[in-house]
């Protein structure tokens, strides 16, 4: 007792009764409402979500401050980071009902579904998006039930990034732009050499790829990854050749065992960088960024292809053109016409091209990416060329992926570990991807 | 004395009229008193009700039905538990991958701990520094960077591995080979001894050094101090550090996610429980799935926990009881 009678009278000055602390309580009840009150006399906001590196991090805050400048009053907050977890922040985001306004989208499949992104028809037919100068074919890629969520902020293919030294001190030729998948497995088993493969494996542990590498293979037959319903695309048979003409080139040391491929979480601890191999295979988009990251002079090229190889045999060009970032505006998003206007910003402006470059691959409008390229790195010259090459080469014809697309890519980086670790047989790997994949897709 | 100890009205407990009022009269103020007690209570309480047990009580009946987060979940009645234990082998290994972890790495942990305890005991000159010095781990030892060090320590051309190669064994990658890396993940949470570290000290310290002198007037070495002393005395500390580690490391997430790049990687080698929960929830969509499982879990470590409480009458020593 006497200790409280003490608190209570320690200070005059700080004498709390019950009505002061009420009074206390409730300002403090309300600040937030106060606060959310003088916000929306402010001038206008608007949120940006993007993933990716240091290098795209900086052009983007630069493009950001670009179109603040022209639309003054207008606050634009960023919200950025690399790739693992992104996808997932933002999911919560939605679910939330705090999700950016504009944002790139790794998987839109469920989102699409549940109604939270915007249909760009509208914007593109009234001018307010103009695709004009884009390709349609890459446009399609982005339709779902024939609707246009996003534009492609940049487009992309496939390909394998060649250590140029690695190719010099081996006096090995850089491959050409046509090399079939034969020749990718002779340029790799003679560049290796003890504790030194000639290509990184097709699977990472950032799981970025292990489809994309089959469908190039798979659209040589003229098929897909998945069916127009949703279904697996392709049988057992092509992907038992898969997992065994890698299988083989693993054995052959020309390409990593499991343990040194488990090892890369990202671009940045790939055996390209970490001077385990001479040819990655990857998003070609990533070309200035993997750039910065290595001494060695980077040159870039397509997927190989099926067509007058033995193996991995196809009868037309595998290889396609993509966008390699989508740009989505919430179907939520305060201002509808300031998030298109920022859309058609980033896809058009001169001024926004300069910033980026390649930021993003290269630029989906084919008169920006003429405009920007004479400002490029070597690297991203070999790149554009590249996207060039296998967009006149390409086959017509896209299946877009199920909502549990991303699923069935898990599931086959985990297949190909399986392989890899050689914890299961080929057989019996294939056999329990077809279970499994029958059961996430339902 | 029995009823008297659930003190509902005084005159259930049969208290003298005389006492009840004393205790009237005491508690007349004391609720005032409660008012601001509960007024400087409320950020916590608040938080308890609205971020916890609101939460926990959704996700009860989230895990009975479809829910994908964006969409009004679905009732399914009890299809997500029966799917978790006939059709989803992915969950069956995560089950054995956090069993394997909590029943080497939670004793192990101990183990090292107390040892160290034992050690940092003593009389010398300087003693704090070195308690202070081996505290370090466990502060940083939940970061994002020490699981990034990890990766480096346990990688390819990693320290452990070089080590290995100068005396001739062939090094490989620990953290990324799907028979090593949980044990890699093992030797992290050992590594971070510390808080048990502090508790084993206190209860070291706790014991009487009488009993010490008396035991070495008799004979007793220090072997049989060990055995006959400090480990009876110690044994409530150890409980307690026991569940606390049960309750961790069957909750451990956050080494395996940035050493696995979020997958549980290689080849679900390292698919704690917490982290397929998160996988299914935020990286499938599948939040009626993972609340299922997020409940299963809460009973696995509420039976553990039981145990531990009920298996401490035959083991743990009180002074109290003696």
């Amino acid at each position: 007792m006497a200790k409280q009678a003490d608190l209570k009278t320690a200070g005059p000055a700080g004498r709390l009764t019950r009505r002061t602390i009420l009074v206390g309580a409730g300002a403090l009840a309300v600040s937030p409402l106060l606060s959310g009150v003088s916000f929306a006399q402010d001038a206008t906001t608007m949120r940006l979500s993007w993933w990716g590196s240091d290098d795209r991090h900086k052009k983007t805050l630069a493009l950001i401050q670009l179109f603040q400048s022209k639309h003054p009053g207008l606050t634009i907050t960023p919200e950025y980071g690399g790739f693992v977890g992104y996808q997932d922040k933002l999911s919560t985001q939605f679910a939330g009902g705090n999700a950016p306004d504009v944002m790139q989208v790794a998987e839109p499949g469920p989102l699409i579904a549940a109604g939270r992104l915007l249909a760009l028809d509208d914007y593109i037919a009234a001018g307010k998006i103009d695709v004009s100068n884009a390709s349609q074919s890459v446009l399609d890629t982005a339709k779902v039930d024939g609707k246009q969520y996003s534009v492609p902020w940049g487009l992309a293919c496939g390909c394998y990034f060649f250590d140029n030294q690695v190719f010099e001190d081996a006096k090995v030729d850089i491959p050409d732009y046509g090399w079939t998948w034969d020749e990718y497995a002779k340029v790799a088993k003679s560049l290796s050499k003890p504790g030194f493969y000639g290509s990184a494996d097709i699977w990472a542990a950032a799981g970025t790829r292990s489809l994309a590498g089959l469908e190039v293979f798979l659209r040589g037959r003229q098929k897909y990854a998945f069916t127009p319903d949703g279904k697996i695309g392709f049988g057992p048979d092509e992907i038992t050749e898969w997992f065994t003409f890698w299988d083989e080139l693993r054995k052959a040391g020309a390409v990593p065992p499991g343990e040194v491929t488990a090892l890369e979480t990202g671009f940045e601890t790939s055996p390209i960088i970490t001077g385990k191999a001479a040819m990655y295979p990857i998003n070609s988009s990533i070309a200035s960024s993997l750039q910065g990251l290595t001494k060695h002079k980077l040159t870039v090229a397509p997927f190989p292809t099926g067509v007058g190889s033995t193996a991995l045999k196809g009868d037309q060009y595998g290889a396609f053109v993509n966008s390699s970032m989508q740009v989505f505006i919430n179907a939520d998003a305060k201002d509808k016409d300031l998030a298109a206007a920022f859309v058609n910003f980033a896809l058009n402006d001169p001024e926004a091209a300069k910033i980026q470059l390649m930021a993003r691959g290269v630029p989906a409008s084919s008169k920006i990416a003429e405009l920007v390229t004479p400002d490029i790195s070597p690297v991203e010259q070999s790149m554009v060329a590249t996207v060039k090459y296998v967009a006149d080469h390409a086959s017509p014809g896209f299946v877009p992926w199920p909502k549990q697309g991303a699923e069935v890519q898990d599931l086959m980086q985990r297949s190909h570990q399986a392989v890899a670790f050689e914890q299961a047989s080929i057989a019996d790997t294939v056999s329990q991807f077809f279970d499994q994949a029958g059961q996430i897709l339902g | 004395m029995a009823i008297g100890h659930s003190s509902e009205s005084p005159a259930a407990t049969g208290v003298s009229p005389s006492r009840a009022g004393t205790r009237l009269t005491r508690t007349r103020k004391p609720l005032s008193d409660n008012a601001y007690g509960y007024l400087f209570l409320s950020p916590w309480l608040v938080g308890l009700l609205v971020f916890l047990a609101g939460p926990t009580l959704v996700s009860l009946y989230l895990s009975f039905t479809d829910f994908n987060l964006l969409q009004p979940p679905k009732w399914v009645g009890a299809q997500n538990y029966i799917t978790l234990f006939t059709r989803d082998p992915r969950y069956l290994k995560a089950l054995r991958v956090t069993f394997t972890y909590v029943f080497t790495a939670a004793p192990l942990n101990l183990i090292f701990a107390l040892l160290l305890a034992l050690l940092l005991n003593s009389k010398i000159r300087g003693i704090s520094f070195y308690r202070a010095v081996y505290y370090v781990p466990s502060l940083l030892g939940g970061s994002v960077a020490i699981a990034i060090l990890w990766q480096q320590i346990f990688g390819l051309d990693g320290v452990v591995s070089q080590i290995l190669g100068f005396f001739g064994v062939h090094g490989t990658s620990w953290v990324s080979s799907p028979k090593q890396a949980l044990w890699t993940l093992v030797i992290l949470h050992v590594w971070q001894f510390g808080s048990a570290m502090i508790i084993f000290l206190a209860g070291l310290k706790q014991i009487p050094a009488e009993l010490y002198e008396a035991a070495t007037i008799d004979g007793a070495g220090k072997v049989r101090r060990f055995w006959f002393i400090t480990l009876p005395m110690l044994t409530p500390v150890i409980f307690f550090n026991l569940v606390l580690q049960i309750i961790n490391s069957f909750q451990a997430f956050t080494p395996a996610f940035i050493i696995s790049g979020g997958k549980g990687g290689p080849l679900d080698s390292t698919l704690f429980y917490t982290l397929y929960v998160y996988i299914q929830g935020f990286t499938n969509f599948r939040m009626g799935y993972a609340s299922a499982m997020g409940w299963i879990l809460l009973i696995i470590i509420g039976v553990f926990t039981a145990l531990a409480f009920l298996s401490s009458k035959y083991w743990v020593h009180y002074d109290d009881a003696r």
